[in-house]
């Protein structure tokens, strides 16, 4: 293996020879308190009584993205989309298996995370900056970026909490987009806001994908994920149900909300017409995944 | 972090070694990274405190001020402590003490309450506590130079002349309460009493700290050896106290037979010095280690 510099080894530099992304049987465990003891009374009184159940939000997920990749993760709400995200994000760690992402990672899980309503929104692009990993001059050099962007330019010395929630979101956006990272997590933000920040967001993030970057997003809107991905990831209930062309993902993903709104024995649930490749090593998730939906008498 | 975790053998060892190092060596580089966050946050903290009052930081005086009046009154007439100078005495401990609780204090709730930042967004999670423990230390500095007018007519030149002294002493006194402010930051996050216990622990603290009396005058009236005068001397505030007060105040001994004795500003005693390196080294250490111990798992727990 050739020479690596200290960035690229500390993994803040990309290094083109691993893949961006690399994530190896990774299971992620949630404690669900039922009367969750926080504090020293109920420690003292709950100690032999603390009841709880772990609830796997991922269990032995297992993917590689290589650079320059666009990965859509669709599945039903709690089927760990969110989690696989903010672990790639670093913001949780895995409890078994391991990440590896190989290059700058930003996160948008949520605009505008970090702003403080009594400070104007000049401050606030400094302070969101810093938290995104920006230094000032890179601030400084894409200053006059952001504010157009976002459209603020007269409220630029106004408390942003005096802002309006559409305001808020866009000047977020706005800022976020400008880290230009390796790797670009995005989380459902485009649900928010007007149809011409949507679109306008959209075109900024194909800027991203055409620009070569590593991308990975999480939305319920497949016509967005089918638009901007070329591969996708299916989860049910915390495990990789499919992982393929985002064609199929899609495809397989509208069967499965149709048969889960139509009561149906469990027998009869498991998605037809889809390739039996994808299915064969992911058939015992695809049945217990039907367990929510109404059961016949 | 790598995915090289089966890997298996002699090659075992080395592989975890180097993965430790790596992790280590990432971690510093973060935190380096991190410095214009931490910037920020300070830069936040100094502005959202001060943004609609007039007065802004003269405020942040106003306690220390009150208490030294209200304490000077009480131990120069009604029980006398035998000292010179007694606001001037109580004012240089009283400032360092108060950059501790509140370094503490902001420390406390500054995981918990930025739930929103630390679910979505990755950062090294120790620049909030740190943040607090810088703006404190912006007081701590301002409050000096606005005291040392008051110092230096009471105490003589001398106070300027130690000024790297004192400088030391709050460099010691910033890293051991960082170390702690981490460790209550961390812990708070799983054990929420504690924000509870706060005001009680840093009461007792308080008193157990020589801020309001000169530990000279313990050993004097119970003897070196007796227990409490000991029990003080565990407490590494003491220690802080002392290193700080001898160049901003001047050292107060135990003179055989002539009772208390108050010198004017002079170099903290060796001994003391030491105490407080070790102590600052110590527990920065094991309240970082504890804070990274956590830091994992405060998205989940918040």
């Amino acid at each position: 293996m050739a020479r690596r510099s200290i960035e690229q080894f500390t993994g803040l530099e990309a290094d083109p020879t691993r893949p961006a992304i690399v994530v190896d049987g990774v299971t992620e465990t949630f404690r669900l308190h039922h009367e969750r003891a926080v504090g020293l009374k109920e420690r003292l009184t709950r100690l032999r009584r603390g009841s709880y159940t772990d609830f796997d939000a991922l269990s032995e997920v297992s993917f590689t993205v290589e650079h320059g990749e666009s990965v859509a993760v669709i599945g039903h709400n709690g089927s760990g989309k969110s989690t696989l995200l903010k672990l790639l994000a670093r913001i949780l760690p895995p409890d078994r298996g391991t990440i590896e992402t190989n290059g700058r990672v930003a996160s948008l899980l949520e605009l505008g995370a970090g702003f403080h309503g009594d400070l104007t929104g000049r401050e606030n692009i400094y302070l969101n900056g810093a938290i995104l990993g920006l230094g000032r001059e890179q601030i400084d050099e894409r200053f006059d970026e952001i504010v157009e962007t976002a459209g603020i330019r007269p409220l630029l010395d106004t408390a942003v909490r005096t802002y309006s929630s559409g305001l808020y979101v866009r000047l977020g956006f706005a800022i976020a987009v400008t880290v230009d990272p390796d790797i670009l997590l995005v989380d459902e933000v485009l649900a928010v806001g007007d149809a011409e920040f949507q679109s306008r967001s959209l075109e900024r993030m194909r800027g991203f994908v055409d620009a070569g970057k590593t991308f990975v997003l999480v939305s319920h809107d497949l016509d967005a994920v089918r638009e901007m991905c070329d591969r996708a990831l299916v989860l049910d209930r915390g495990r990789l149900a499919f992982d393929g062309p985002v064609a199929e993902a899609v495809e397989l993903y509208r069967q499965r909300v149709a048969s889960a709104a139509a009561p149906r024995t469990p027998d009869a649930t498991r998605p037809v017409g889809c390739a039996s490749r994808t299915w064969s090593s992911s058939a015992p998730t695809a049945s217990r995944s039907w367990r929510s939906a109404p059961r016949a008498p | 972090m790598s995915a090289d975790a089966g890997a298996a053998g002699s090659a075992d060892g080395a592989v975890r070694a180097g993965r430790r190092t790596r992790a280590g060596l990432g971690k510093l580089l973060e935190l380096w990274r991190a410095r214009e966050l931490l910037d920020q946050l300070v830069r936040k903290e100094l502005k959202v405190r001060y943004k609609s009052s007039a007065l802004g930081f003269l405020w942040s005086m106003l306690t220390p001020a009150l208490m030294t009046v209200v304490f000077a009154i009480v131990f120069t007439q009604v029980v006398p402590i035998p000292i010179d100078d007694f606001a001037a005495f109580f004012i240089a401990g009283y400032l360092l003490w108060q950059f501790f609780q509140n370094s503490c204090q902001g420390a406390i709730h500054s995981i918990v309450g930025n739930g929103d930042l630390v679910k979505k967004v990755y950062f090294p999670r120790e620049v909030l506590p740190l943040s607090h423990v810088i703006s404190q230390l912006i007081h701590l500095l301002l409050a000096l130079v606005v005291i040392s007018p008051f110092l230096v007519w009471t105490r003589g030149v001398g106070v300027l002349l130690h000024l790297p002294a004192t400088l030391l002493a709050i460099a010691l006194l910033t890293v051991f309460t960082a170390g702690v402010a981490m460790w209550f930051a961390a812990t708070n996050v799983v054990f929420r009493d504690l924000q509870e216990l706060f005001i009680v622990i840093f009461q007792v603290w308080f008193y157990a700290t020589p801020v309001l009396y000169p530990l000279a005058l313990v050993r004097d009236q119970l003897g070196d050896d007796s227990l409490l005068a000991t029990a003080l001397q565990l407490n590494p505030m003491a220690w802080f106290v002392e290193v700080f007060r001898s160049p901003m105040y001047g050292s107060v001994v135990n003179a055989a037979g002539d009772g208390i004795v108050s010198g004017g500003p002079t170099v903290p005693s060796l001994p003391a010095l030491g105490i407080a390196l070790l102590s600052a080294v110590v527990v920065f250490i094991a309240g970082y280690a504890a804070f990274l111990r956590r830091s994992g798992s405060f998205a989940k727990e918040i």
